[in-house]
């Protein structure tokens, strides 16, 4: 028989922490996963499920999906707890980008499936949809300090990385919504990331 | 290193690259360390930019640690 421990009460602990102890509960927590002690799943669990869960229903906005995605971000880190490499950052950092990639990956493939019962109906899919996508984004950042660094952008470097990351469309979708080509909105979301670098700079919780 | 080498890997920090191509960014990044440092710079970037998502209105449910726990234990 299985035990499964009981749920860990919550604790937002990687905005209470400086970097200095951050990273070292991180390096102890990783070190505890590779000696596989199932409580280290349970201390991340408890310190970072929400923002895991958050980026999941940020991406998918579908509680079910973003309970799947969330499940197997946990399960990957118990598997492979080496991925998380503490000297590239954090793992709040670590995690909730592996929630975005996974959660990414899940829309793009209903996306692709709904496009294809769209063509298979000949009604392709209406691009009106995206007029005002910036502002509705934006309206949904919650964080001010992200929302002021984005604002810094221009406009062009601004939508290019919002509806690649916040709303999870490839570059090659973002170039054909935007009627530009593809190498031009790479170059706008490489130039675009690196002002914000700038901007979010040391402060940065995920700058380890 | 060449801006496109540079394009690719921000928008790999994104996870904006179908995978075909993420698979050769990620190469790419394993034997070329400045393009590794600015991808883990632009990677930090997207974390912070991931604080961004709206706080979920209902958080987690409670029984989500069982599955968790229950599929990673499960001997």
């Amino acid at each position: 028989m299985t035990l499964i421990a009981p749920a860990p009460p919550h604790i937002d602990r990687d905005n209470l922490l400086d970097r200095t102890e951050r990273s070292t509960i991180d390096r102890q927590i990783r070190e505890r996963l590779i000696a596989r002690e199932d409580a280290a799943l349970a201390d991340a669990y408890r310190q970072h499920r929400d923002r895991v869960y958050r980026v999941a229903l940020g991406i998918l906005r579908r509680a079910d999906l973003a309970e799947d995605v969330t499940q197997r971000v946990f399960v990957r880190l118990w598997q492979r707890p080496e991925r998380f490499d503490p000297s590239r950052g954090t793992l709040g950092g670590f995690l909730q980008l592996d929630a975005h990639g996974r959660a990414v990956d899940l829309l793009r493939s209903e996306r692709a499936r709904v496009e294809r019962e769209l063509r298979e109906h000949r009604l392709a899919p209406s691009s009106d949809g995206q007029v005002g996508i910036e502002e509705e984004v934006m309206r949904r950042i919650s964080s001010e300090r992200v929302r002021d660094a984005l604002s810094a952008l221009t406009d062009d470097q601004r939508t290019s990385i919002m509806l690649a990351f916040f709303e999870g469309h490839s570059y090659r979708k973002v170039a054909e919504l935007l009627g530009q080509p593809e190498g031009t909105v790479k170059s706008r979301i490489r130039i675009g990331l690196a002002r914000l670098k700038e901007l979010l700079g040391e402060a940065t919780p995920g700058l380890a | 290193m060449r801006h496109d080498a540079a394009d690719a890997a921000a928008a790999h920090a994104l996870n904006a690259l179908p995978p075909d191509e993420a698979d050769r960014v990620d190469a790419a990044i394993s034997s070329n360390r400045r393009l590794a440092a600015n991808y883990d710079a632009f990677r930090r970037v997207a974390a912070t930019l991931a604080d961004g998502f709206p706080e979920a209105a209902v958080a987690a449910p409670g029984d989500l640690w069982d599955r968790i726990a229950g599929e990673a234990f499960a001997r």
